[in-house]
């Protein structure tokens, strides 16, 4: 049988995720990741592979 | 929520709460940026160098690395974000409880053999310093001042972090 959580770390669990998840989380933070891991850096691969 | 109990979290990696977090977004800025221009990026520039030219190698590594990092993020940069805890910690829903431990080696056994890379290169570099300058020992060569070099950048790390 698993151990119980110590309760000062279920409290901080509980209370993290209750929280929003913030700014770093929205649409727009998601879009940019988008923006720079994939589409920016695949544009740049394609544009080298014809220079 | 008392300062024991953040210092507490803090040393059993247990998740820090936002007021606890003594980091930022320019922080954590400066201390990628930082990693960011370490030595590995000579090393791999330099052999691009051999299989592409100029334009090539710059998009090759610029987007390659931009995707490198998207893939590190996403498997770390969400849930240390949110939950505040550092990315071994991060890996116990994946390796459990136990299995912390391999990821935690594999950290380990990177840091280790990355730095003595470094040391080497440290070395090296005193030794070729020491030629050009006219300040190496006539009785002595590169196979003697490549481990004192060595010794010294460790003993300088070590008494720096006591």
């Amino acid at each position: 049988m698993p151990e119980p959580l110590p309760a000062e770390l279920a409290r901080r669990i509980e209370v993290l995720e209750e929280e929003p998840q913030g700014p770093d989380f929205d649409p727009v933070s998601w879009m940019w990741l988008a923006l720079l891991g994939l589409v920016l850096p695949v544009g740049v691969l394609v544009l080298g592979w014809f220079l | 929520m008392s300062l024991a109990e953040g210092g507490l979290a803090d040393r059993s990696a247990w998740p820090l709460l936002p007021a606890e977090r003594t980091w930022g977004r320019w922080r954590l800025a400066i201390a990628l940026a930082t990693a960011a221009a370490a030595t590995w990026c000579y090393l791999i520039g330099e052999y691009v160098g051999y299989y592409l030219n100029f334009f090539q190698g710059a998009a090759a590594l610029t987007g390659g690395c931009m995707i490198g990092m998207l893939l590190v993020f996403l498997a770390a940069g969400p849930i240390c974000g949110r939950f505040g805890i550092d990315s071994v910690a991060a890996t116990k829903p994946q390796f459990g409880s136990s299995g912390w431990v391999i990821p935690s080696l594999m950290q380990i056994i990177s840091i280790i053999g990355w730095n003595s890379l470094l040391l080497i290169f440290f070395a090296k570099s005193a030794t070729q310093l020491l030629r050009v300058l006219g300040l190496m020992p006539a009785a002595m060569s590169g196979r003697e001042i490549v481990p004192a070099a060595t010794l010294l950048a460790c003993s300088l790390i070590y008494f720096s972090l006591l």
